[in-house]
């Protein structure tokens, strides 16, 4: 399980970027490789329904023990785990990239499926996807519409290219929240999801979110959490997606920032968090003494002249956070979506 | 018209401690119905609804006059949509009216004969039931209600023909039995009552005839679904302890079990009408699991059939957690404790009857005595005020009770037919129990 494995989070045929749940390829169409029918750990049979409970002897086998990995560059990982507690895995993440824009162009979604509602891990799946699919609709017109040339030709001001971004990111919440509010059966838990999305454009950074994903930003220097947890003081959520969510009282909320600096954009679900909330702590996770003493020796030794030494693979970081959650007995699903921005006045 | 949805909800402590094996839970279907312009599938069956009176030679004087005005007064409030028989029961049984629509030409003619009824002959109750099923083959598709009316004890050589053409008749149509005066015996009606899934009640007084029909023609009338059936899959290692119904009323339907495989078996539950709401109390064995072992237990749907196709309309699952939290796994569910509450009421009624029909007043009392500390727990003021016609209460709580002296016949077997009615769990005293 420690051994890094892109699995069927790129298209076989076009190698483009997979969405968590996607079962065509959005670039080609071709169909993605179904899950494996996995055998119950206790009887063998091979009878699992889709909360992992046997048909055969009735006990509950951990489902999603592949962790879901996707990576679209060195610079834009996610992963997400089941972590050690849970039976299922209830998170849902999703990475978008326009390659073809210049500068390049990022969409990260993080959901946290809510343990008390029925079928919490649809309900996170969906958010996820329809999130995607709407910011991949909306951003890539925009960016290919010809009266966005001042776009294009990257003379747009921060804050109207911000508003731009927000009112793509509000649009894919509100598609979202429609989504998962038609999963509702008339039960008195309808399915609910808690959602952070970040789009990234032009240096220009634009989160939006609803409970208490977070999203941080971490860097050698001014670290800070761009989120503030919708919950309460006993750590009851006080908004969500889903059908007993009320979007007009209980709006998203929206945040907004200009990168500057070399450092990365981390969404995560609370299954990381939980463990280490401070953005100095999560850093501290990436960048771990003894590789900071590393970069230091290089320093030394005048190999580098720079601040920013060549990074290892997100794939691997995101890895390192996960391994840090389950390590502190991962009793949650554990998310993390992370993105590097490298400065290049240096 | 109405269209009816159906929902299950499940109640239950799934937490088990280390070795456990018994999983209880409580399962409330409800169905609600909501007027529709083009009804679907689910709309509303025609309804064939049988009158079976008895017309012994017992029955004469004033008791087969306030049997002639109910059945007319019955006639009368059958809805358009249904049809209707009259079956004469004496030493064989007679059908006075065969399968009518209810219209009022129908009506007319059938009220009509009903003037004409005397009575005179024996009781063979086998012989009514198996002239009702014949009519009841005429339309299949309809909701089957019957409502049969005595006021004696069977006839002693009929004991074997009528437990076969029970048989017969279960799941063909549903019966409620009624008992006229005191000279009836309860477990006999209560027997084929439970067979066909209908209900029983004693109607002391002739006079007292007609509003009791007319309840239970307003309640057949009411029902819209013929057939739901209640579907319990299991893993394989688990046993399926019993499965009751325990609200309005107990009836076990364990016995019942139809089975389709070995994991998984159906049990009767009648017709429906669109806006009521049941409860059903399984208790399972299952082979026990690790701590931290979560198991599906079992999962209970309803199955509703029409012309021959069925369709699951509701789904409920049982779950078995084991722990070694003794906090979780010794808490039992409040709907669960009710459930068992008032079964352990019907029993202790039973029970003290009983002793004392022995003549073991101590017994009587001591078992009644803790009936009328049940029925106060659990706020069953109906069962309570029953009990009060037998025992005079000193303190409920305690379940300090005295036998009386004179204890009318009527009101014993009152108290007998009615102790399995139960009271739903009262929400508005949470943590009470
Ligand atoms: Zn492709
Ligand atoms: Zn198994």
């Amino acid at each position: 399980m420690q051994t890094l494995q892109i699995s069927s989070d790129q298209c076989s045929h076009c190698n483009s970027g997979l969405l968590a749940g996607d079962r065509f390829c959005e670039t080609c169409g071709t169909p993605c490789p179904s899950p494996s029918p996995t055998a119950c750990t206790h009887c063998g049979a091979l009878a699992l329904d889709t909360e992992g409970f046997c048909q055969q002897c009735g006990l509950r086998s951990p489902q999603g023990d592949e962790p879901l990995q996707l990576q679209l560059s060195l610079d834009c990982a996610g992963l997400s785990d089941r972590g050690l507690q849970r039976y299922l895995n209830q998170d849902a993440i999703a990475i978008l990239a326009w390659p073809d824009t210049q500068p390049e162009s990022w969409g990260l979604v993080v959901c946290d499926g809510i343990g008390s509602s029925a079928r919490a891990e649809q309900a996170a799946q969906l958010a996820a996807a329809t999130v995607g699919e709407s910011l991949q609709a909306s951003l890539q017109a925009s960016f290919q519409d010809p009266l966005q040339k001042q776009f294009q030709a990257q003379i747009m001001l921060p804050q109207t290219l911000d508003s731009l971004l927000v009112g793509c990111l509000g649009r894919s919440l509100d598609q979202a929240q429609q989504a998962v509010a038609h999963l509702a059966q008339g039960e008195a838990n309808a399915p609910a999801t808690t959602v952070v999305v970040a789009v990234i454009r032009d240096r220009q950074l634009a989160v939006g979110w609803l409970g208490d994903s977070r999203a941080y930003w971490l860097a050698a220097q001014g670290s800070c959490q761009l989120t503030q947890d919708h919950s309460d003081a006993a750590h009851r959520l006080t908004r969500w997606l889903g059908a007993d969510a009320d979007l007009h009282q209980y709006p998203p909320q929206f945040v907004c920032r200009e990168l500057l600096d070399s450092g990365y954009v981390l969404l995560c679900s609370d299954g990381l968090w939980n463990y280490a909330p401070e953005p100095e702590q999560l850093w501290q996770i990436l960048h771990p003494p003894e590789a900071a003493a590393a970069a230091a020796d290089l320093d030394a030794d005048g190999a580098r002249d720079c601040a920013w030494a060549p990074e290892p693979d997100t794939a691997i970081l995101t890895q390192r956070l996960i391994d840090f959650a389950r390590s502190q007995g991962g009793h949650d699903n554990i998310s993390a979506v992370l993105l590097r921005i490298t400065h290049q006045s240096a | 018209m109405t269209q009816t949805t159906f929902s299950a909800e499940v109640f239950q402590n799934p937490y088990l401690p280390e070795q456990g094996e018994e999983v209880h839970a409580i399962m409330t279907v409800t169905s609600s119905g909501e007027a529709v312009e083009h009804p679907g599938p689910a709309s509303e069956a025609p309804l064939l609804f049988g009158l079976i009176c008895d017309v012994s030679g017992s029955m004469g004087g004033a008791k087969i006059l306030a049997a002639r005005q109910a059945m007319t007064q019955a006639i009368e409030l059958l809805p358009p949509r249904a049809s209707f028989f009259v079956i004469l029961g004496s030493d064989d049984g007679k059908v006075l009216v065969p399968t009518t629509p209810a219209s009022e030409a129908g009506k007319a003619s059938a009220i009509a004969h009903i003037r004409t009824i005397t009575a005179q002959g024996g009781t063979v109750i086998s012989s009514w039931l198996a002239a009702s099923q014949q009519e009841f083959t005429k339309q299949p598709q309809a909701i089957a209600q019957a409502l049969l009316l005595t006021d004696g004890q069977n006839d002693s050589s009929d004991e074997a023909a009528l437990a076969q053409v029970l048989k017969q008749c279960e799941g063909q149509f549903q019966c409620h039995c009624r008992g006229v005066g005191t000279g009836w015996h309860v477990k006999e009606l209560k027997a084929i009552a439970t067979a066909l899934l209908g209900s029983t009640d004693i109607i002391p007084e002739p006079a007292q005839m007609v509003a009791d029909f007319q309840a239970i023609l307003g309640q057949a009338a009411r029902q819209t679904i013929r057939e739901i059936k209640l579907r319990l899959w299991t893993p394989s290692s688990t046993e399926v302890v019993y499965c009751k119904q325990v609200s309005p009323e107990i009836v076990d339907l364990t016995d019942k079990a139809l089975s389709l495989t070995p994991q998984s078996r159906d049990y009767p539950t009648g017709a429906w009408s669109s806006c009521e709401s049941r409860d059903y109390h399984f208790c399972l064995r299952v082979q026990p699991g690790k701590v931290g072992d979560e198991m599906l237990a079992g999962r209970a749907s309803l199955v509703s059939i029409e012309d021959g196709v069925e369709t699951k309309i509701a789904e409920a699952k049982v779950l078995a957690i084991w722990t070694d939290d003794e906090a979780r796994s010794t808490k039992i569910d409040r709907h669960v404790a009710n459930a068992t509450g008032q079964a352990e009421l019907a029993d202790s009624i039973q029970q003290g009857l009983e002793a004392r029909e022995r003549g073991n007043l101590e017994a009587a009392t001591a078992k009644l005595g803790r009936a009328v500390q049940l029925a106060q727990a659990s706020g069953n003021e109906a069962t309570a005020k029953l009990l009060r016609q037998i025992v005079e209460v000193e303190d409920a709580a305690s379940g300090t009770v005295k036998l009386r002296r004179d204890i009318a016949k009527a009101d014993a077997m009152a108290l007998e037919t009615r102790s399995t009615k139960t009271q739903r769990i009262q929400l508005s005293s949470p943590g009470k129990s």
